[in-house]
């Protein structure tokens, strides 16, 4: 049985959308760095607090159901490997967003997700703490490999509207 | 032409492309919807491209506003957003649209991409 028939079979709705979730975040990054991807740590559902990455950006989203907080995470030194020889700082943070923005418009855009979560927009990526309230979210993690540089993936669900509306 | 997307770093990727790859000629680029349409009266150019999601005015609004002052005008949608808020953009009168992410490198983009630009310019 594929872990995806194992997911929807336990009834982890935020557990099935981890291959969803890995597969447009691989191809985000892969496309706007032109370079590959290594899969460091696989996609799934976890509880455990990772570590702070220094530079986190985070694009966040809600309906009446959900609220969800998709984010990228990098340490400082990652960040300057990833744009060696690139002298605009801002250049490289913009990118960054970029990539946390068309992961989420990617992932919106599926149909595993959209027929679990449903209609979602997202807000523009920022490098703030998320607003919504997230306490008893479902979080999947993931790393990915680009060279050297760890990019920390994130993608935290909330059912319920407590989170609140954008 | 004219790009607006609110990532710089793609503006930058974008604007090298059509310059050197598709041979255009880029007049302006811009960040968000009121300099879409700002740079749009101002240059009047054969392409416009047009990301949705950005701050200040979304490309949508953006969209409209330029349909309804230059109605021939040709609007490529660049945007990571599918479904139906691309639908509603080729409602409104966009000619196309183009789904982030994309490899510029890739030969089978660009060949889908010169064929795209093709159909915008014979519409």
């Amino acid at each position: 049985m594929s872990q995806t028939s194992q997911d929807e079979k336990t009834g982890d709705p935020v557990q099935a959308v981890a291959a969803d979730f890995e597969a447009c975040s691989r191809r985000a990054i892969e496309c706007l760095l032109n370079r590959p991807t290594l899969l460091s740590k696989s996609f799934c559902a976890q509880s455990q607090i990772p570590a702070e990455p220094g530079i986190r950006c985070i694009i966040e989203s809600a309906n009446g159901d959900h609220s969800l907080v998709i984010s990228l995470g990098l340490s400082k030194t990652d960040l300057e490997s990833l744009f060696a020889g690139e002298e605009d700082e801002d250049l490289k943070l913009d990118a960054i967003g970029e990539m946390v923005n068309v992961i989420s418009g990617s992932l919106f855009g599926r149909p595993g997700f959209h027929s679990r979560f449903g209609c979602m927009r997202a807000s523009i990526p920022t490098f703030a703490p998320p607003s919504l309230e997230m306490g008893q979210a479902r979080t999947i993690r993931g790393v990915l490999f680009v060279g050297t540089a760890h990019l920390f993936l994130e993608l935290a669900i909330h059912s319920g509207t407590r989170g609140g509306n954008l | 032409m004219i790009i607006v997307d609110d990532s710089k770093f793609l503006l930058r990727l974008m604007q090298e492309y059509f310059q050197e790859v598709m041979d255009f000629e880029v007049l302006a680029t811009g960040v968000n919807g009121v300099q879409a349409v700002d740079l749009y009266r101002r240059f009047q150019p054969d392409l416009i491209c047009l990301d949705l999601t950005m701050p200040v005015k979304d490309g949508h609004t953006a969209l409209t506003e330029i349909l309804a002052e230059f109605p021939g005008a040709r609007v490529l949608i660049i945007s990571a957003v599918g479904g139906p808020s691309i639908l509603q953009c080729m409602k409104t009168g966009a000619k196309a649209y183009l789904e982030k992410p994309f490899r510029l490198e890739d030969e089978e983009f660009q060949k889908d991409f010169k064929s795209t630009l093709l159909e915008i310019f014979a519409k």
